[in-house]
């Protein structure tokens, strides 16, 4: 039976699913969080002559924080969840931000005035964007692999049968290519996000919405092909009892 | 009486049977007994070829299964496996919706 769940449940169980996922990471490093924002309150309240030492304190803790939170992130992708190609690029740029983090910690360490360290410490935030642009381009690689991966896949494979069956698979095969294509433009995207996840915010939220726009065209035209695999069947059910030939776009009659 | 005596006694070289000649209406029984088991077997061997022919004829051909199934198993694998994608995809586009709108890159005010 092909019979999926209306998409209201899917959106019902993503919400818990991400707000879940959101507060789980968070929940992991919470005791590197808790840290920095009692450090940073230090610094807040420090006399002037401490001010510097404090704030050098505040930043390695976030430091700190942002190199759990990436560990813990980079543990949850997986062959299982990410394919090859896609994990090798993401566990790159997760390397790229941690040595990163570390050479702005020997900076940050090696201030000598306030303002020096202000700067490595807005440093530490503005070129690593690592929950904003780093960390939802890792997922959005990995997804955007996947759906190629299944396309070529199971898909291709399922074309073939259907094919070797006589029926007519033109029309499905053009969404796929489509979806195909949309979802390599996503990937090429995000890959580019990876590359440089901090350092320009403007450039990169265009870069964003651009690969959120391209997944939205997968998720329309896999739906498409979904819809018309069901058709398919119904049109080979119908073959089988009645041989002749039958495309598509032809209705099936239940 | 002395005649019929002597009338009696069997002739010179007449063979004496010790054993009477079996009767002739037992081979008549005998013969009824096979027919009617011929019949029986006859009964029994149609009644077992109409059952086998009779529940092979209503057994579907298996040239109208085999490619119902061939094809059909990979098609719904398919269906099944795009529904478990965009499944995916729709919690990792909520979750990135979700990092974009974090606060945790925000620089504190220093």
């Amino acid at each position: 039976m092909l019979v999926g769940l209306p998409n209201l449940s899917y959106a019902q169980t993503n919400d818990t699913t991400t707000t879940k996922k959101t507060t789980d990471l968070r929940e992991s490093i919470k005791t590197k969080r808790d840290e920095a924002k009692t450090s940073l309150d230090d610094y807040k309240v420090a006399r002037e002559e401490q001010k510097l030492a404090k704030l050098i304190q505040y930043g390695d803790k976030a430091i700190s924080e942002r190199t759990a939170a990436l560990t813990e992130q980079k543990s949850r992708f997986s062959a299982k969840n990410c394919p090859t190609v896609a994990l090798t690029a993401v566990n790159d740029a997760f390397a790229t931000i941690n040595t990163n983090l570390v050479a702005q910690k020997t900076v940050l360490d090696a201030s000598t005035t306030l303002e020096g360290a202000k700067t490595a410490t807005r440093d530490i935030f503005q070129k690593n964007r690592v929950y904003k642009y780093l960390m939802p381009a890792a997922k959005g690689a990995c997804i955007a692999q996947k759906l190629i991966s299944i396309i070529d896949g199971r898909l291709a494979e399922a074309v073939t049968k259907l094919k070797a069956a006589g029926i007519d698979t033109v029309a499905i095969e053009t969404k796929l290519t489509e979806a195909k294509t949309a979802a390599q433009s996503a990937y090429d995207t995000y890959l580019q996000i990876l590359k440089t996840p901090g350092g320009d915010d403007d450039g990169n939220k265009t870069k964003m919405n651009a690969a959120k726009t391209s997944l939205q065209t997968v998720r329309k035209t896999l739906g498409d092909v979904k819809s018309d695999i069901a058709n398919l069947l119904g049109t080979y059910r119908q073959k089988s009892k009645n041989p002749g030939t039958r495309t598509l776009d032809e209705p099936v009659t239940p | 009486m002395l005649a019929l005596a002597v009338d009696s006694q069997p002739a010179i070289g007449q063979d004496i049977s010790m054993f009477p000649e079996p009767k002739t209406e037992n081979t008549g029984s005998t013969a009824l007994s096979i027919f009617i088991a011929v019949l029986v077997l006859l009964v029994i061997t149609g009644g077992i070829s109409w059952f086998y022919f009779n529940s092979k004829s209503s057994t579907p051909e298996p040239v109208a299964t085999t490619p119902t199934t061939t094809v059909n198993d990979p098609v719904e694998t398919a269906s099944t496996t795009v529904s478990d994608a965009l499944q995916d995809l729709d919690a990792e586009l909520a979750a990135i919706d979700s990092d974009l709108n974090s606060t945790d890159d925000d620089v504190p005010t220093l």
